[in-house]
């Protein structure tokens, strides 16, 4: 068993963001493992010692009748509350409950019926990319007095840095690499860089493409898929969003609940990874969609995919977690245990390579798994 | 009422329902004034600070897209009064991101005011490590553990994904226990 992921485990275990299934599975690690168990008592004797030592303070007693207490007077200065209509939070439960009909509600459907969904835009490309905010953001204008049109509060946007242009003469960092598989479900590591993550595989043939960013670059890489030295390909505009490399699609505003969607190459079915009250893998007829059923109850992550047969899934719980569900078997398998960044198949379905926390570096790194 | 979401009770006080209001400073007094105490580094004036950012809230709320996260733009209201509360006050308190950046220049820790921990030296070691750490990893760890924000709270309040949020706090924690190795050691 790799023991290099049990470390996230744990910290995600000491904060409560496991699910039953990656708690069961830690805590059989942790049963055989004294190694991890050592791990384990720092992590939480760090964590007991960050809560002693960091000071917190309570509002005193009666804090919010005090602000209550001057709400009257701000009520004067404020902007002028306009009575919503009927469309209050009534109305807002009802639009949410609409929604959530339309998406399961009958529907004759022709075509892909990933497109066809209603009040939904394209899926958007996000990009990895999103600027990093940091403290410059904090505001330092005089605090706005509330007038008849006091001006709207927004946050402020981070700005971007400017993206240095990366010759061949820059030195590239060191990318490491195995030839052997390890791990309990031999998996082989491709690439792992020291100071920096390496994410969003794609497959293409016998070879893999996946990006890191540098100081504001991003580049793109190949590695061979049966693992090998990988090279350095180039500077790229944009890294592609997990979800696109997967066809898959965020449903989640659609559904008033985390759900990721994807229809098989057959175009006969939809799979849905949904989170909240639905947490797990659902699988439904495209025509039927209100007939969906759970087979699994793993899930709640942010990656779903086909494999190109149409005969297994990949998918990702809320740990980020990857399993893999067999369709005609109705047997689910994990592959991997925390923090799967992004995932692709290869083209004959036997291999999944993906992204993941795994290493000592604290980065993400991309690793090869064959599956049956 | 207390049942309800973030955006519903919005809904309700728009409509006159002042109590809705109440209900949301109950729900969120805790991290505000939490939020106001790190940034200022006082008590008293934390409440002066954590009430203003609520009035103001109250008063701005008719402006708060419903969209979006109630508790990312309340939570930023708040830093925003908070900041421009604190440009006007006299320089003889330390705020706590002060402590933290102070610790990294050793000779202003004895100037600190030692009612500010029971334990200086302990609290001292810790404070350096914390300073050590990269921005992007020091403020998801100071958002936990000194304002009790869960992982999504943290990820709205720094527009990233969760899972960027775990990443950070992972690797805050990795840093920090080679740091305080010996510290674990004693208390462990």
């Amino acid at each position: 068993m790799d023991c290099r992921s049990i470390d996230n485990l744990i910290q995600l275990n000491i904060d409560k963001q496991l699910s039953p299934a990656a708690q069961a599975y830690l805590a059989e690690h942790l049963a055989a493992c004294e190694d991890c168990r050592a791990a384990e008592s720092a992590y939480m004797a760090l964590d007991a010692l960050l809560k002693q030592e960091l000071p917190r303070v309570e509002p005193p007693a009666g804090f919010s009748a005090a602000v209550m207490a001057a709400l009257p007077a701000a009520r004067d200065n404020a902007v002028v509350f306009r009575p919503r209509r009927k469309q209050g939070w009534l109305y807002g439960l009802a639009a949410c409950a609409a929604a959530v009909a339309l998406f399961f509600g009958i529907w004759v459907l022709e075509g892909d019926p990933a497109e066809n969904f209603p009040l939904i835009a394209p899926p958007v490309i996000a990009h990895v990319d999103e600027p990093e905010p940091t403290e410059a953001e904090v505001a330092t204008e005089p605090l706005q007095v509330a007038e008849a049109d006091p001006e709207p509060i927004e946050p402020e946007a981070a700005t971007e840095p400017e993206p240095q242009h990366y010759s061949t003469s820059t030195e590239l960092p060191a990318v490491a690499y195995n030839s052997e598989l390890s791990g309990e479900y031999a998996q082989l590591l491709l690439a792992s860089y020291a100071d920096y993550d390496a994410i969003c595989p794609v497959i293409n043939g016998d070879t893999v493409s996946y990006y890191t960013e540098i100081d504001g670059v991003k580049l793109v890489w190949m590695v061979p898929l049966n693992g090998g030295e990988p090279l350095f390909e180039g500077e790229t505009e944009s890294i592609p969003s997990p979800l696109s490399v997967l066809k898959a699609a965020d449903r989640s505003a659609e559904a008033a609940t985390p759900c990721i969607s994807a229809t098989s190459p057959d175009t006969l079915s939809v799979a849905l990874n949904y989170g909240g009250d639905r947490t797990g893998l659902w699988l439904g007829n495209v025509n039927e969609l209100d007939q969906a059923v759970q087979v699994d109850a793993n899930g709640g992550g942010s990656l779903l995919g086909w494999a190109p047969a149409g005969n297994k899934l990949l998918y990702t719980d809320a740990a980020g977690a990857l399993h893999i569900y067999y369709i005609a078997e109705q047997f689910a398998l994990t592959v991997y245990p925390s923090s799967v960044h992004s995932a692709c198949w290869s083209a004959d379905g036997l291999s999944i390579v993906f992204a993941a926390l795994g290493g000592e570096n604290g980065h993400y790194n991309i690793y090869k798994v064959s599956v049956p | 009422m207390e049942r309800l979401t973030d955006e519903q009770l919005v809904g309700l006080v728009l409509e006159g329902k002042i109590t809705a209001f109440e209900i949301l400073v109950n729900r969120y007094q805790k991290q505000i004034f939490a939020l106001a105490y790190r940034l200022g580094g006082d008590y008293d004036e934390a409440q002066d600070m954590a009430q203003e950012a609520f009035v103001r809230i109250y008063r701005e709320l008719a402006r708060f897209d419903q969209s979006r996260s109630f508790f990312s733009w309340m939570y930023r209201v708040a830093h925003n009064v908070c900041i421009n509360h604190l440009h006007k006050r006299p320089k003889n308190t330390t705020p706590l991101d002060d402590f933290y950046m102070a610790a990294e220049n050793n000779s202003s820790l004895d100037a600190l005011p030692p009612e500010l921990f029971e334990q200086k030296e302990h609290a001292q070691m810790i404070g350096e490590a914390i300073a050590a750490l990269p921005e992007e990893y020091r403020l998801p760890l100071v958002l936990k553990y000194l304002e009790d924000m869960s992982y999504q709270q943290i990820a709205e309040q720094m527009s990233l994904p969760v899972t960027t949020i775990e990443t950070r706090l992972f690797r805050a924690r990795n840093m920090l226990k080679k740091l305080l190795a010996a510290q674990l050691q004693q208390s462990g």
